[in-house]
């Protein structure tokens, strides 16, 4: 039954079956039943051709004419790739360190005298 | 020559190397827009905005996100969301004139071939709109499912749902007819 289900999901799903699945929905009723009512749609959809626009003759040189008239494209700066932000986000990080540092410091040295000892 | 290094070549100063992405494009944007019921002259318009839009952002392209094909018809996707709501559905084509092309095989007669045809695209306008862009843009080869997930902004399997439930609709309005 997994295998009737998994076969009938990739043809619903219009996915490609695998030699054995193949083989399995030629000898499955269940299966080949599926397979029947999917193959109108799959054949149908393959002929459709509603009237379709067309790709005009110079296009492309119409696009180009276009371009031509806007400047180049620039590279845009990520906002972390720019020094400024690289130098806040740098000296934050170096602030963090030496507070955490010093907090700890601060914590073992309270803890200590706390306990007794001599400051 | 990979788009990467074709945009790599436009931001260096090389705008020519514009146009190969444009050769490159052209075809399946027409056809996704097509697919989408726009005519001719409105799919000319939309495709001619998305490549200069494209061409405009180009220096905020980042491909570490995305794949250039992916940030094309996500553009385009946009585009198309916003001319259909500004014409506010009456002026939509909904895929008007249905040329079959050759007769499937299961099916001799072209009378046959044809009233499916025409039934297949009265089922395809009546798909609801999230349903039709990703089922179409599952259809245009140049993306993988992955990258409609990235187009659509879902999970993969919100597109894989979408599609089966689009081909589950579809093959209904086939087959009731039929029988």
């Amino acid at each position: 039954m997994d295998r009737c289900n998994e076969t009938q999901e990739k043809i619903a799903a219009g996915q490609a079956l695998s030699a054995e699945q193949q083989a399995h929905a030629a000898g499955c009723a269940s299966c080949a039943a599926v397979v029947a009512s999917y193959s109108l749609l799959d054949a149908t959809l393959e002929t459709f051709a509603p009237a379709m626009p067309e790709v005009p003759r110079g296009f492309a040189d119409r696009v180009m004419g276009l371009v031509a008239r806007e400047d180049l494209p620039v590279r845009a700066a990520r906002w972390f790739e720019r020094r400024p932000i690289q130098l806040v986000v740098a000296n934050a990080a170096a602030l963090c360190a030496v507070f955490n540092v010093a907090w700890f410091l601060v914590r073992v040295f309270v803890a200590d005298v706390a306990m007794g000892g001599t400051p | 020559m990979d788009d990467e290094f074709l945009v790599r070549q436009i931001l260096g100063g090389n705008r020519e190397a514009f146009r190969l992405l444009v050769l490159r494009y052209q075809r399946p944007l027409f056809r996704f827009l097509g697919l989408l019921g726009f005519a001719q002259d409105a799919a000319e318009d939309l495709a001619q905005q998305t490549f200069l839009r494209v061409y405009r952002a180009l220096g905020s392209f980042d491909p570490r996100q995305a794949k250039f094909s992916t940030w094309l018809f996500t553009i385009a996707k946009r585009l198309a969301a916003n001319e259909r709501q500004r014409a506010h559905h009456h002026r939509e084509q909904p895929l008007g004139d249905v040329v079959p092309q050759q007769p499937p095989s299961t099916a001799a007669d072209p009378a046959v071939t044809a009233e499916r045809a025409r039934r297949l695209s009265a089922a395809i306008a009546a798909l609801p709109d999230a349903l039709r862009t990703t089922f179409f843009l599952s259809q245009i080869n140049e993306l993988t499912l992955d990258e409609v997930a990235a187009v659509e902004g879902c999970a993969l399997g919100t597109v894989k749902s979408r599609i089966h439930r689009a081909r589950e609709q579809l093959r209904a309005a086939l087959v009731e007819e039929e029988t």
